[in-house]
């Protein structure tokens, strides 16, 4: 297998006041296709700087960035938020649905976006809620919300799957559901699914882990026999 | 709670970090105070400053004028009233030419020249100075530029004589600009000269003028009253009457001495007419008497003549018969003549044959007794003989026979006879005697031939001197003849030249006859004239019109009026629109604390938690939006009530422009601003927040839940909610999710677009009251009003003299009553006529539907006035005769008309109704000539027209007022379009901070920049047109409701909105939302994605 996202000497600097400060430093790292990834890291360590760049949220300061055939670093604005539209997808921490629209069309918020999406409905029963379609965030529990979540950006059929610690809002159980949905995705579907987290514990179930500390790579790690979910504990 | 710092700063930093809402409602407070400080105080500052130019330059409380005019001693009169100041004034219309350096300012125009007063309407001097001698003036500043100072202001020569002599001089030089009191507003009146207006007013020093007696006296009362106001009106009303009747005592005892003058007049002419008549009686008696006498003696003088005539023509009968005689006598005489000559002769032829035959038988007895002679015997006998007869002669001669004498010839005789006796004897003597006898014989043939000779001789001397007697006699009576014939001849020559003289004496007479009566018809003549005149002034003096007086006020005065019109528009505004602003401010304020309270709640729990008082904590916010208010409310009333003022002011400067507008301060307004502001502000966030922030502070710390997706009741119209987008599904729930942000939103700007409509609306309105009530309604070009009642006559010879310039003349009876219905009271023209043509002068419409002319026992009238009475056709309304009488009369139909009430009804129906006669007295007139002055100066030339009103003259002042208007409607579209746009701005400004979050998801998941611009804004849009079109609804409704309020006198509105007011309304509110958009764009643009990381506060 040949690698998916190749991340080669990526720099993003801040410039406060007169002190440069760098949230990535010379990352380099390759995922490949089909891999469940986890970047893990403490706060501050640069993940979520790196999970912006990966998703086209962010641009950085130097170095080079390619996902599947694009170069995502050369990538203009415009380009950028085409790119997050059809190839991305993301799990935010805290859901991030929109509290206006049912659960149904918070996905279809995505699946209207775009040229071939999945049924919305379909996939909301996939992920395990055909009964709560007409539901408003605020009438679901935490996971649900998550499912939504993880369906809306499964909806379009993204090649990478983006997740920004997403079980950090959520139960232990749920959080375990979650993951193994997650999980599902790459070994069903193929999907590249990158996972930012502080929880450790999930290293067990991560084809690759990538670990951070202070805006510099530590480790890339591959791991050959991955737990299932159900397998991991925290 | 205790002030400090730490405290301070932190609600500092709220307002640094929240400045686009403290701004909000700043702004939202400043429009809000702004417009209604500054409506509010328009009116006051507009009088205020009309008052102040007023009292400065002391406008007259009335002008009073008698048809008599006015003098010196009424001034002095007046003035010796209690608190009156009167100032007598002259004035004059006169047509002036400009003779200016500068070319463009030289020019022929009307001016009304007024004499300068000290003490009341003291002018304003905008350039220059004022006169100080008497042929220096000051012309009018609205009209003239400084640059006309030092130009001269010519009489001009087509002024008629009157004017001319008005006049001290000729020519005034210009030394100023002045601005009158008189003049508030541009308006300068009309005028009978030229053209019929006039361009512009020119005070000169009363002794510029050369006419002794005032055009009318100006009185100032000694009152404090504020102009417009009520305690004024009163004052003037009160006064009216008391100085009424001075003027009328006044000017009656003028009439008296003009007529009594008049009559002295009158007398002393008739007077010197008696005495004239007189002298005229007398001298014409003596000439008839001279005359006559001359006649007299002509005609005698003729008789004689032609008695001597008479007599001469008898003189010359009676000689012809005389001479007649004379000649017959003549021709006895000469027949007697020859008759005697004859005689004579053949007497003398016998007698000289008897002679010869004796002496030849003499001779033969001579012969023989010559022999017997020769003997001597004879001789002796002879002797003898011869001495017998002597002797016997001589004894017949003697007397005394007995005388000695006697005897002794008687001896002698015997003895001659004896010796005769002897001789005889001897016979000689007998041959002889035979001879002798035979002698004898002869002798005494001789004898008796001698005696018959004798007697022949006797009698032919007797016949001779017969003859020559009758001769004589007949010479004389021809010379006597001769005599008298000449005595004739001269008589006739008397006569003759005393015809001559008679003839020149009638020549005379006739002539001296004729110059008397020529005289006489002359004098005669003179007298009828003189008579005539006496008449003539008697019925002048008769008809010397009893004195009409006019007291006008200030009411009388276009600009004072309008003035006070003209502002109650601003302030009828003022009534309404501030309401709005208020509202929308209160929600605006609602809004963006509700949200700033929702946003701090974690904040507002980690404060209570630290122990700070609800109360502290309620009163950080009720002073982030107090403070923000009453900077607003300082803001806005500094600026409100400075600008408004002077914007409308600018507006309205075109119709006045005495003074700049000066400042005024209202302490209760500041008053009601502030307490309107602080409730709008610190009243709406306690009661929005209240609930928030009375809540524990666990509660408060925990994140809101967040406020639950709702169903909107579309979504139960799966019909119609399948087929709305999901983003548009977003955006309905989005709307709807906020009411209080909804209403304030959909307030705001349904208050914006209303606004807009209402300010365009009312210009709809106003536009064109005056095009619609001159072009449709009253067609007519001129009112001409007339002295006195028109006969039917008058009307024909008017409509006969004007045929060519008026196209139309409709006479009318006009008279202004009060009418009566149901309680209501209002007044009115009643404007009857029995004229058919009326109908082409007068348009009577009802929504577009014609309206007849009211048949006889029925009348019409305009709508605003059934309006306000409440009357519809088919009731009776009752009309005000007098004080006490009443009449009335059925409502037959309903008519458009936006100036003044009109009732119409026919001339029949007013005799019905007042029980008189109507009188003509005014005609509406067209005229079809493009000059429509010049035919109102033809027909103001007419004796009987007193005035003329130029329909032209009244749409122009309308226009402009409805101009002025248009700005200040500009300035409340800009407020509206700030309302708007603070509304909308604060809408999505609350909005974007709100679901920065949701925005920053959409973002990652791939909206284009104009989608996530749509998906927040097509909310505004969306709430845009539901407001905007509420916005028009409630604009109409404005409309209304502003038009109700704008009362302006006499004048009703059209209520009209046009279809393309609607648009602009709606557009331009559109445009707001764009302009919101488009700034705030760039605020959603900075949303950063990472935003969407981070966690729910």
């Amino acid at each position: 297998m040949s690698s998916f996202v190749i991340f080669e000497n990526v720099n993003k600097k801040y410039k406060t006041g007169d002190v440069d400060l760098y949230a990535l430093r010379n990352a380099t790292f390759e995922i490949e296709k089909g891999e469940v990834c986890v970047i893990l890291g403490q706060s501050g360590a640069g993940k979520t700087t790196l999970l912006n760049i990966l998703g086209g949220m962010d641009t950085l300061t130097s170095g080079k960035v390619t996902l599947g055939d694009k170069v995502i670093s050369s990538l203009s604005k415009r380009e950028l938020t085409r790119f997050r539209r059809e190839d991305i997808g993301f799990v935010f921490q805290f859901y991030n649905l929109i509290p206006n629209l049912t659960a149904l069309e918070n996905v279809e918020i995505v699946t209207q976006m775009i040229e071939n999406p999945l049924a919305a409905d379909q996939v909301l029963t996939s992920v395990g809620l055909g009964d709560r379609l007409n539901n408003f965030p605020a009438q679901l529990s935490g996971g649900e919300q998550q499912r939504v979540a993880i369906a809306r950006a499964l909806a379009k059929s993204p090649k990478i799957l983006l997740c920004d610690e997403p079980t950090g809002a959520l139960d232990y159980e749920t959080g375990r559901q979650i993951l193994k949905l997650l999980q599902e995705q790459s070994r069903k579907n193929g999907i590249l699914v990158v996972i930012v987290t502080h929880n450790s514990a999930l290293t067990d179930m991560a084809d690759r882990v990538i670990r951070m500390r202070s805006g510099a790579i530590v480790s890339v790690e591959k791991n050959n026999n991955p737990l299932p979910v159900e397998e991991i504990e925290w | 709670m205790k002030l400090n710092s730490a405290w301070n700063k932190n609600n500092a930093r709220e307002i640094k970090h929240t400045w686009e809402r403290y701004i909000a409602i700043m702004a939202i407070i400043i429009l809000g105070v702004g417009f209604y400080s500054g409506l509010k105080i328009t009116k006051p500052a507009m009088v205020n400053n009309l008052d102040n130019y007023i009292d400065e330059h002391k406008m007259y409380d009335y002008r009073l004028i008698s048809t008599l005019g006015l003098y010196e001693e009424d001034v002095e009169y007046f003035n010796e009233q209690e608190s009156i100041t009167a100032e007598g004034m002259i004035t004059m219309d006169f047509i002036a030419s400009i003779d200016s350096d500068k070319e463009q300012d030289n020019k022929q125009v009307v001016l009304k020249a007024y004499s300068i007063t000290d003490n009341i309407n003291k002018l304003n001097i905008v350039n220059g100075r004022m006169p100080e001698v008497e042929d220096e003036v000051v012309l009018d500043a609205s009209y003239f530029t400084e640059d006309i100072i030092g130009a001269k202001v010519k009489i001009a020569s087509l002024n008629d004589d009157d004017t001319k002599e008005a006049f001290k001089y000729d020519e005034y030089t210009v030394v100023g600009i002045v601005d009158s009191v008189s003049y508030i507003n541009y308006d300068r009146g009309t005028t009978s000269l030229d053209n019929g207006s006039i361009f512009a007013f020119i005070y000169l020093p009363e002794d510029g003028f050369t006419v002794d007696y005032y055009s009318e006296i100006m009185l100032h009362m000694d009152s404090e009253s504020k102009l417009y106001s009520q305690e004024y009106d009163d004052m003037i009303s009160e006064n009216e009457e008391v100085i009424k009747r001075l003027l009328e005592e006044r000017a009656s005892i003028r009439y008296q001495d003009i007529v009594d003058e008049a009559n002295e007049e009158l007398a002393k002419a008739e007077k010197e007419y008696d005495e004239g008549y007189k002298e005229y009686l007398s001298e014409k008696a003596n000439a008839e008497a001279e005359l006559d006498d001359a006649w007299l003696k002509l005609e005698d003088a003729r008789q004689e003549i032609l008695n001597n005539e008479e007599k001469l023509r008898d003189g010359e009968i009676e000689l012809a018969k005389a001479e007649e005689e004379l000649r017959e006598g003549l021709k006895d005489y000469e027949d007697g003549l020859k008759e005697y000559e004859d005689e004579k002769a053949k007497t003398y032829d016998l007698l000289k044959a008897n002679q010869e035959e004796l002496d030849k038988n003499r001779q033969t007895v001579v012969l023989a007794m010559s022999q017997i002679e020769d003997s001597g015997v004879i001789t002796q006998y002879q002797q003898l003989r011869e001495s017998i007869p002597v002797l016997e002669n001589a004894l017949s001669t003697m007397t005394d026979v007995s005388s000695e004498e006697y005897l002794e010839i008687r001896i002698q005789l015997e003895q001659a006879k004896g010796a005769i006796s002897e001789i005889e004897a001897t016979g000689v003597i007998s041959q002889y005697a035979t001879f002798r006898e035979s002698l004898v014989e002869i002798d005494l043939g001789q004898e008796e031939l001698k005696k018959g000779k004798m007697v022949a001789d006797a009698e032919f001397a007797e016949a001779e001197t017969k003859l020559k007697e009758a001769k004589g006699k007949l010479d004389s009576g021809f010379e006597a003849i001769e005599k008298k014939k000449q005595e004739i001849q001269d008589g006739w020559q008397a006569l003759e030249d005393g015809r001559k003289e008679y003839e020149k004496g009638l020549e005379e007479y006739k002539d001296g006859r004729k110059e008397a009566d020529e005289g006489f018809a002359e004098a005669e003549k003179e007298l009828a004239e003189g008579r005539e005149k006496i008449d003539e002034a008697r019925n002048e003096i008769q008809d010397i019109p009893e004195p009409k007086v006019f007291v006008l006020n200030r009411n009388h005065n276009l600009g004072y009026v309008n003035f006070d019109n003209d502002s109650s528009i601003v302030e009828g505004v003022a009534e309404v629109l501030p309401i709005f602003f208020f509202l929308v401010a209160a929600l605006v304020c609602s809004t963006t604390m509700t949200r700033m309270v929702d946003e701090q709640r974690t904040q507002i729990g980690t404060l209570k938690a630290l122990g700070y008082s609800n109360g502290a904590i309620a009163r950080k916010y009720i002073f982030y939006s107090a403070s923000a208010a009453i900077m607003g409310c300082i803001i806005g009333f500094l600026l409100g009530t400075k600008f408004f003022p002077m914007a409308i002011w600018k507006a309205y400067s075109m119709l006045y422009d005495f003074s700049p507008i000066e400042y005024i301060f209202d302490a209760k307004l500041v008053l009601i601003s502030f307490i309107v502001s602080i409730l709008c502000s610190a009243g709406v966030t306690y009661i929005s927040c209240k609930s928030e922030l009375l809540q524990m502070p666990a509660s408060l710390i925990r994140p809101k839940a967040p406020k639950a997706g709702k169903r909107v009741l579309l979504e139960r119209l799966p019909i119609i909610w399948r087929r709305v987008s999901f983003l548009h599904k977003v955006s309905i729930r989005n709307i709807l999710r906020y009411k209080r942000r909804f209403f304030m939103t959909i307030t705001g700007i349904a208050g914006c677009t209303a606004l807009i409509v209402a300010a365009l609306g009312i210009r709809d309105s106003i536009k064109n009251v005056a095009n619609d009530q001159f072009d449709s309604i009253m067609i007519y070009d001129f009112v001409v009003t007339f002295s006195e009642d028109q006969s039917e006559e008058d009307i024909k010879n008017f409509k006969a003299s004007y045929g060519e310039e008026l196209t139309e003349s409709v006479f009318v009876s006009y008279n202004e009553v009060e009418l009566e219905f149901n309680g209501h009271l209002n007044k009115t023209a009643v404007v009857a006529t029995d004229d058919p043509d009326i109908t082409k002068v007068v348009g009577l419409h009802f929504n577009g539907e014609e309206v007849p002319y009211p048949a006889y026992g029925s009348a019409v009238l305009n709508y605003r006035l059934a309006d306000e009475m409440g009357l519809d056709v088919g009731d009776r309304v009752n009309i005000r005769i007098n004080s006490t009488e009443t009449a009335d009369v059925e409502v037959a139909g309903i008519f458009d008309n936006y100036i003044n009430n009109y009732m119409f009804i026919t001339g029949r129906t007013y005799e019905d109704l007042y029980g008189e006669e109507p009188l003509y007295k005014d005609a509406y007139v067209i005229t079809d000539k493009e000059d429509k002055y010049a035919v109102s100066a033809l027909i103001s030339k007419e004796d009987s027209v007193t005035t003329i009103s130029i329909v032209n003259d009244i749409r122009v002042m309308v226009n402009n007022m409805m101009k002025s208007l248009d700005s200040i409607i500009w300035l409340v579209i800009a407020c509206a379009g700030a309302l708007g746009f603070v509304v909308i701005y604060n809408l999505n400004n609350i909005n974007i901070t709100e679901r920065a979050r949701e925005i920053a998801t959409l973002k990652v998941l791939g909206f284009y920049q104009d989608e996530t611009g749509a998906y927040v804004f097509r909310e505004t849009f969306s709430l845009t047109l539901i407001g905007g079109i509420l916005g028009l609804v409630m604009g109409k409704f404005l409309h209304m409701f502003i038009m109700n309020q704008i009362k302006v006198e006499m004048v009703s509105f059209k209520q009209q909105i046009f279809g393309v007011s609607y648009l602009i309304s709606l557009l331009a509110t559109f445009i707001v939302t764009f302009l919101v958009n488009w700034i705030l764009r760039k605020k959603i643009d900075k949303i950063n994605m990472a935003e969407s990381l981070k966690s729910v506060e």
